[in-house]
């Protein structure tokens, strides 16, 4: 091996091996800092969408007080007060003597009064849903399917093999769920043209499986669903308690929503 | 065995990337497409150029042709992967400059037989400069994690290599002159280590498209 002495090669050799020192170096420090900013940059997105949710938690939960006030006044001032009507009608049918035209009269006025009570206990009910705070869901639930199937248009059979994941729900994600429903409820009613739905809670260990069914017309199977104000309801609501969802592409072959979750698992306000 | 890592393994090497990038060449960006079709001329070039030195022919004028082709497509591909319309702009115009540098070069400075110092080196500090550009771009920028940008690793790559070279391109002709063959072979071989770095470095700029 000869000697390598020439005056030349050792500074363009150090000079080499210097600036490939170099450009290691700043890689180095480079990557680490673009990862550590990178970190803050999810960390700060963590903390924002951590106050969106307690923002829309908070709008949920103001919404709710106020549909409950709404509800119980409904309930309490406008529901007394039609029932005194219709006993005051009765007092004074039976202490006048009515031709076949009044009576008729009568009979007509006070079926409007029974009809207006009714749908006011319905919409109390609807606003502020008090067999879910006395009762609980699952009573909630058949309460609910008994309007439903008295209005006759819809059908809603309930299947429930999980009552034990369904008792550790906690009264948000009770609310929640329930209000989940209702927003199915409705949608099948407006737009799916549907006769039959079927609600099933099915238990996988400590995960409560939720399917809903109707028969109507289905999602269209577009790559991307319009998401209108139900649909982003439904989301917020399940959002909140940290609940999956999932609709079953079905167009022309009915509607089908999973929700799966874990009760004891929800968030606390 | 020096020679068998200078004139057969290092050329050698472009390869490893000429080979893994096309599984996922549905994933590619066109600066990736642009540097592909570079990576493709250059491993033409190191097969002529290999076979010109084993027929003792002076390999140099392809150099001079290598270096003006070479820039365009670094310049093409910084020109693909930035953003800044500015730099865009400045890197367009230094496209169409350099080659004309190159001819002006190879004309009246070092002819066709000597190998092109000048321009080499400012080739050298000029892709450097736009890899450390693009590699110093603002955080804002940054979509995900450093590692996912394959044109993070391009850069690395190509900054280690044309800032590692730059001292032997701007003595190469003083070393050609004046140093033993030993010593050539020490700093050429270090090139050809740097080669491999840098084609290392853009395969795994291939693979990281697939993810």
């Amino acid at each position: 091996m000869q000697v390598l002495n020439d005056h030349i090669f050792l500074p363009v050799l150090y000079g080499m091996a210097g600036v490939i020192l170099l450009v290691v170096s700043f890689i180095i420090i480079h990557v680490r800092n673009q990862n550590i900013l990178l970190k803050q940059k999810a960390a700060f997105k963590e903390v924002e969408l951590a106050h969106q949710k307690a923002l829309l938690h908070a709008i949920i939960q103001s919404q709710e007080t106020e549909q409950r006030r709404i509800g119980r006044d409904l309930h309490d001032d406008v529901g007394t007060a039609l029932s005194r009507l219709r006993m005051n009608m009765e007092r004074a049918a039976a202490e006048t003597q009515m031709d076949a035209v009044q009576l008729q009269l009568y009979a007509g006025s006070k079926q409007i009064i029974d009809k207006v009570m009714m749908d006011v206990r319905n919409i109390s009910h609807q606003l502020s849903p008090t067999v879910l705070n006395l009762y609980g869901f699952t009573e909630a639930l058949y309460d609910l399917a008994s309007i439903i199937n008295q209005a006759g248009q819809l059908t809603l059979s309930i299947s429930n093999e999980a009552e034990g994941l369904l008792s550790q729900l906690d009264p948000t994600a009770s609310l929640s769920l329930y209000r989940v429903i209702q927003e199915l409820l409705a949608n099948t009613q407006k737009h799916s043209r549907a006769t039959q739905a079927v609600l099933s809670f099915v238990p996988t260990g400590s995960l409560l499986q939720i399917h809903y069914f109707d028969n109507g017309q289905g999602m269209p199977a577009a790559a991307k669903p319009h998401r209108g104000m139900g649909l982003q309801n439904i989301e917020s609501r399940l959002g909140m308690i940290q609940a999956a969802y999932t609709i079953e592409p079905s167009e022309g072959k009915g509607f089908h929503m999973k929700i799966q979750l874990v009760p004891g698992n929800e968030p606390t306000p | 065995m020096n020679h068998i890592f200078l004139r057969v393994i290092a050329p050698a090497s472009i390869l490893i990337p000429l080979v893994v990038a096309p599984v996922t060449r549905k994933q590619w960006s066109p600066a990736l497409a642009a540097l592909f079709y570079f990576l493709l001329f250059s491993g033409v070039i190191n097969i002529v150029s290999t076979i010109m030195a084993a027929h003792k022919i002076n390999n140099l004028p392809l150099l001079h042709l290598y270096t003006a082709i070479e820039f365009c497509a670094f310049g093409s591909f910084y020109y693909l992967a930035a953003t800044a319309p500015l730099v865009k702009k400045g890197i367009g115009i230094l496209i169409i400059l350099f080659p004309i540098l190159c001819l002006l070069n190879t004309l009246f400075l070092q002819p066709l037989n000597q190998f092109n110092s000048n321009v080499r080196t400012l080739e050298a500090i000029l892709v450097a400069l736009m890899s450390l550009f693009y590699l110093g771009r603002p955080a804002a920028q940054e979509k995900g994690p450093w590692s996912r940008d394959p044109c993070n690793w391009v850069s690395t790559g190509v900054l280690l290599y044309f800032s590692g070279s730059l001292f032997l391109f701007s003595f190469a002709n003083v070393l050609i002159r004046e140093t033993s063959a030993a010593a050539k072979m020490v700093l050429w071989n270090l090139h050809g280590g740097l080669v491999i770095v840098m084609y290392l470095l853009m395969t795994k700029a291939y693979q990281v498209c697939k993810s």
